[in-house]
């Protein structure tokens, strides 16, 4: 029975992320004034790569590389709690593990790039890893700041305390939330920040060789990669509530980041690692201050 | 098996190999005014991820070894385009020395776009014309071009001038 | 018992230098023989207050022996590591002295975990640290001889403060200090030098980098895994057992103490990921782990130091395997440098996993030994309510995935080098302390449980409560670690995963000239994207990477050059001037001794 939900979960959230990717696409062409492909769209995509044949693989390592991406952003969301009524595993861990458990599925798709030889991957796998050091911490911060006022680092708690809408966590931890709002951008590798896949400057980075079913794999975690990564800061940040409105909260998250996504130009690494080490930085540090007074 | 035919019709991601002037036809069909994402094809950066290879005018010797590499890159099933008379028949290029003249001697063009400069509402044309062809089986080159491999390679080795030739030295 | 724990070290030091003379099997054979029975011994023997005394000089100089909990868990860890690394050094071919050598450090060692007084304590420090500069003294004088200056500066304020503490005391047992005199954060500082330096926290790490990358390579293992514990076991001692009652009231020392830690850990992580030098590279990484280990002492929760004692050991495991895979690759290419190597996951597949799964570790990713303990880490700083230190860990932790990814990339993954074409997998000996290291990665991190209950008996024995927990769940006051769940969950999803991967049409497999490179062939270019592999990174931060403190050490060290060469003129070389001073000296014993007598 447990197990089954599992599989609900797991096979809910995929169709959710692919159609949360559908429905951007559909969003941004509309704001560059475009009819845009139909919202099922990522559906087709992935069927697609699923069933080319005659893919190629550079070796075992690059075959695991997206499975191991896979297993990676399955367990994370297995860590996740789905607003206030699905704790799934978020018992058997708390935040802490959940942020090392996303790191798995960047590595292992590292992994398995770093083996195809190819220098335009791992141009954009030193760029990911760098930029890591940007919004990895900004995140960590910003969501210390709720932690350490409730005292608790169980993300379930941290839902539980919030309650319902004008509980949430939005409104007393502003600065925290807007800072995690900026990590979160680079998170999802939205622009600013995708300059981890670059299709003009390093083509598609990590995913330069990767085709067909590999494709296709990389391409069902990042549709659950979307809902892990909103789903994490709706729960820091956005209040509890049922399932569905968790599903609402992490779709316009998800959309806010796409908007922004289509009004700004790329960063250079460089620069996008010193913005985050400069602004946002400073936003997180003075939310914790706020916290600090607050107490 | 109809499911996957079915959506790699309607998903085809496309690798646009501008080498002549016709790329320049290219942006107008992805950006806004013709909108080539609504038939859910959208621009590639590496020919592992592409489903039709776009050849957008003419090809020099040289240019036809990378067109080549590239197009043996692609994953199965793969779908390509000769666009603009260059590919045909050579075009204006027609009494160049070291151009191409007819590109489906060397690899299997699957549909060709006429005209010099085709207009993006051609180019539209066959992406639908395309689509039909794959949701009813006929865009077959991927197949032909494995089942006469020795053929192209014949072909492939006497425009380049060489005794033997694969698409991937060592 | 205890007695023959050290004693083999130094016999079997002995039989082995004159055995591999001969030959260097029987040699190896025999040091593996004397280096298991302390393991041996050491294993059912958790009971602990075993004490044992015995004279060298009689009314002078005795040295005495005691097991205790805390000891027993850093010597499991040194006897491990120490037989492990004999079977890498056979593979590498080392000598006799070698072998002496390497024996009569970990004696050293075993006798500081054991050492029941401070002379002793003291004794076995500097046989460790002169042993273990003589592994590579002979060819690489210079970081030796730097090595072992950073040593005796410690050591000498060790000696400083014991004397204090003696004349004081009247006492040379270790004991928890009370009716001391003098001034109690004076002489702690003293009495941690030694240790401070030995674990190579900062500002007292320069000697660890060069003295890790010029070790004998399957000598490092032993010397950053388990050598470098002597300094955390002396820091847990002086914390914890020596001075508590000064540690537990002074909360601005621990606090300093866990910022030292934290920056340690941070800094040395960003140093790690411009290093070009595999031995390098991981020798800061170490300098960074033990950066956590002091950060959880510092922050002197029972949680904290728990978190301390795993991360000490998922370092002792996880680095040591490192360094063993980098042993194994030296054995084949002949390079440490990340640069000259690349593509070797075809060649050494073993190895590959092994670093694999040293990484996945390093970087702290559950369910392995890394994990736990930066866990309890976080949530005891948490607890402390302390969220800039927590920031500056998790910032440290972050440095850790960067560098870990540079090293498997640089030496497995990428494009084969052309000269090594031809390499095979290392020699078996080579292999086995890598796969014997996985076990422990593994099964510590689905069962931290296990651990927790030594270190728990182990902070009861300091007065401290310990953590609640499972054989694999972890209970902190604010959240919930299981690795169980973490392995099986990981594992149900890696089948998910590899299903979907399996169900689909198998893929052909493509030489790695035949990569996107816009229609080109690379041939003869190298496609090896290492060299300045984190240049951005260097580019922001050049302003701070100037900031190095070897240069005060550097300058101190010229001051002292020079003083040195107006002393040589005292040295004249001249037989007569000798004489006058012998004379002079004599003269001023004699009115000395004449002086105190008439008193």
């Amino acid at each position: 029975m447990v197990i089954l939900e599992f599989f609900l979960v797991l096979i809910g959230i995929t169709a959710l992320g692919l159609l949360y990717g559908g429905i951007a696409r559909k969003w941004s062409a509309r704001i560059q004034r475009r009819y845009g492909p139909p919202f099922y769209q990522n559906f087709l995509d992935v069927f697609k790569l699923l069933g080319k044949k005659n893919t190629k693989s550079h070796g075992v390592m690059f075959a695991l590389g997206p499975v191991i991406a896979f297993t990676g952003i399955i367990l994370s969301l297995f860590f996740l709690p789905l607003g206030n009524s699905r704790p799934l595993l978020s018992f058997e861990g708390d935040i802490f593990v959940l942020f090392y458990l996303l790191v798995i599925a960047p590595l292992g798709m590292a992994l398995g790039a770093g083996e195809a030889a190819n220098p335009n991957a791992t141009i954009g796998i030193a760029r990911g890893l760098t930029l890591m050091l940007g919004y990895e911490l900004i995140f960590f911060l910003s969501a210390i700041a709720v932690m350490v006022k409730f005292n608790t680092a169980s993300l379930w708690k941290i839902v539980e305390i919030q309650g319902t809408f004008p509980k949430w966590n939005l409104f007393p931890f502003f600065l925290s939330a807007f800072a995690g709002l900026i990590a979160l951008q680079g998170m999802m590798g939205e622009k600013p920040f995708d300059l981890i896949v670059a299709p003009h400057e390093i083509a598609s980075g990590p995913m330069v060789e990767y085709n067909g079913k590999y494709l296709g794999l990389l391409q069902l975690y990042h549709a659950i990669a979307i809902v892990v990564e909103t789903g994490l800061f709706v729960n820091v940040f956005l209040g509890g509530g049922s399932i569905l409105t968790f599903i609402l909260k992490t779709f316009f998250v998800f959309m806010l980041a796409v908007t922004i996504d289509n009004i700004m130009p790329r960063f250079r690494i460089g620069q996008a690692v010193k913005f985050y080490w400069k602004y946002p930085l400073i936003i997180s540090l003075l939310g914790i201050l706020v916290v600090f007074i607050w107490r | 098996m109809g499911l996957f035919r079915w959506s790699q019709s309607r998903s085809l991601w496309m690798m646009h190999f501008c080498t002549g002037c016709g790329a320049v036809e290219m942006p107008p069909t992805m950006t806004s005014r013709y909108d080539m994402e609504r038939f859910g094809i959208i621009p590639m950066a590496t020919p592992r991820q592409a489903d039709i290879l776009l050849i957008t005018g003419y090809l020099t010797v040289k240019t036809l070894k990378r067109v080549v590499r590239s197009y043996e890159q692609m994953a199965d099933p793969k779908y390509v385009i000769g666009f603009g008379s260059c590919t045909i028949n050579g075009g204006m290029y027609w009494d160049s020395y070291n151009t191409v003249k007819q590109l489906d001697l060397y690899i299997p063009v699957d549909l060709y776009i006429a005209g010099c400069m085709p207009r993006p509402d051609s180019i539209i044309d066959a992406f639908v014309k395309l689509r039909e062809m794959i949701a009813k089986g006929e865009a077959n080159g991927w197949k032909r071009y494995r089942e006469n491999l020795e053929w192209y390679r014949t072909n492939q080795a006497k425009v380049f001038n060489v005794e033997k030739w694969s698409a991937i030295e060592p | 018992m205890t007695f023959w724990v050290i004693a083999s070290y130094f016999l079997g030091g002995i039989v082995a230098y004159v055995l591999a003379r001969p030959s260097r099997k029987i040699g190896a054979f025999v040091a593996l023989l004397f280096s298991i029975y302390p393991l041996y011994a050491l294993i059912p023997a958790l009971d602990g207050g075993f004490y044992l005394r015995f004279t060298v000089i009689p009314y002078y100089l005795h040295l005495s022996f005691r097991l205790t909990l805390l000891g027993w868990f850093f010597a499991l860890i040194a006897a491990t590591l120490y037989s492990l690394s004999l079977f890498s050094a056979y593979s590498e071919k080392r000598d006799s002295f070698f072998l002496l050598s390497s024996m009569f450090s970990a004696g050293g060692l075993m006798g500081v975990f054991l050492a029941a007084d401070y002379l002793t304590l003291f004794i076995f420090f500097e046989i460790m640290a002169f042993f273990s500069a003589f592994t590579f003294i002979r060819e690489h004088r210079r970081s030796a001889l730097k090595y072992i200056i950073y040593s005796l500066v410690g050591s000498y304020a060790f000696l400083a403060a014991l004397l204090v503490i003696n004349r004081s005391t009247g006492s040379l047992e270790i004991t928890p200090l009370s009716g001391f005199g003098g001034s109690v954060p004076a002489v702690m500082s003293l009495f941690i030098l030694a240790f401070w330096v030995k674990s190579a926290v900062m500002p007292f790490h320069p000697w660890a980098p060069s003295a890790y990358a010029d070790s004998p390579h399957s000598y490092t293992p032993f010397f950053s895994g388990a050598l470098s514990k002597s300094g955390v076991y002396g820091l847990v001692l002086a914390f914890f057992y020596i001075f508590a009652g000064f540690f537990k009231s002074h909360h601005a020392f621990g606090y300093i103490f866990a910022w030292i830690g934290a920056l340690t850990a941070l800094f040395a992580g960003i140093y790690a990921l411009l290093q070009d030098d595999a031995k390098k590279l991981l020798a800061y990484s170490s300098i960074s782990q033990l950066g956590y280990v002091a950060f959880g002492l510092g922050l002197g929760t029972s949680l904290s130091i728990t978190g301390s004692l795993f991360v000490a050991l998922g370092h002792a495991v996880f680095e040591s395997l490192l360094f063993f895979v980098i042993a194994a690759v030296y054995i084949r290419t002949g390079t440490t440098m990340l640069t000259e190597m690349g593509g070797l996951i075809k060649k050494m597949p073993i190895s590959f996993i092994a670093l694999l799964f040293g990484i996945i570790a390093a970087a702290g990713i559950p369910p392995t030994v890394g994990f736990p303990g930066k866990w309890m880490l976080y949530e005891a700083v948490l607890e402390k309510g302390y969220p800039l230190l927590a920031g500056a860990i998790f910032a440290a932790s972050i440095t850790a995935f960067l560098y870990c990814y540079r090293l498997i990339y640089s030496i497995f993954l990428g494009p084969l080098k052309k000269e090594f074409r031809d390499v095979r997998e290392a020699p078996f000996p080579a292999l086995v302390p890598l796969l014997l290291l996985l076990i422990p990665l593994l099964f510590f991190g689905l069962f931290p449980g296990y651990v927790v209950d030594v270190t728990d008996s182990i902070l009861r024995e300091f007065g401290y409560l310990g953590v609640p927990h499972t054989p694999a769940k972890l209970l902190s006051g604010l959240g919930t670690f299981n690795g169980l769940a973490v392995g099986i969950t990981m594992g149900a999803a890696f089948v998910i995963a590899f299903l979907v991967h399996a169900v689909f049409s198998r893929s052909r497999k493509v030489s790695e000239l035949n990569n996107y490179t816009a229609g080109e062939v690379a041939e003869g270019v190298s496609m090896h994207y290492v060299a300045d592999f984190y240049k951005f990174i260097e580019r922001e931060l050049h302003g701070f990477l100037k900031l190095r403190v070897e240069a005060l050490f550097n300058w101190i060290a010229e001051g002292i050059g020079g003083l040195g060469e107006v002393l040589r003129r005292v040295y004249a070389g001249d037989i007569q001037a000798y004489l006058v001073y012998l004379i002079l000296f004599l003269g001023f014993l004699f009115t000395l001794y004449r002086g105190v007598l008439r008193w």
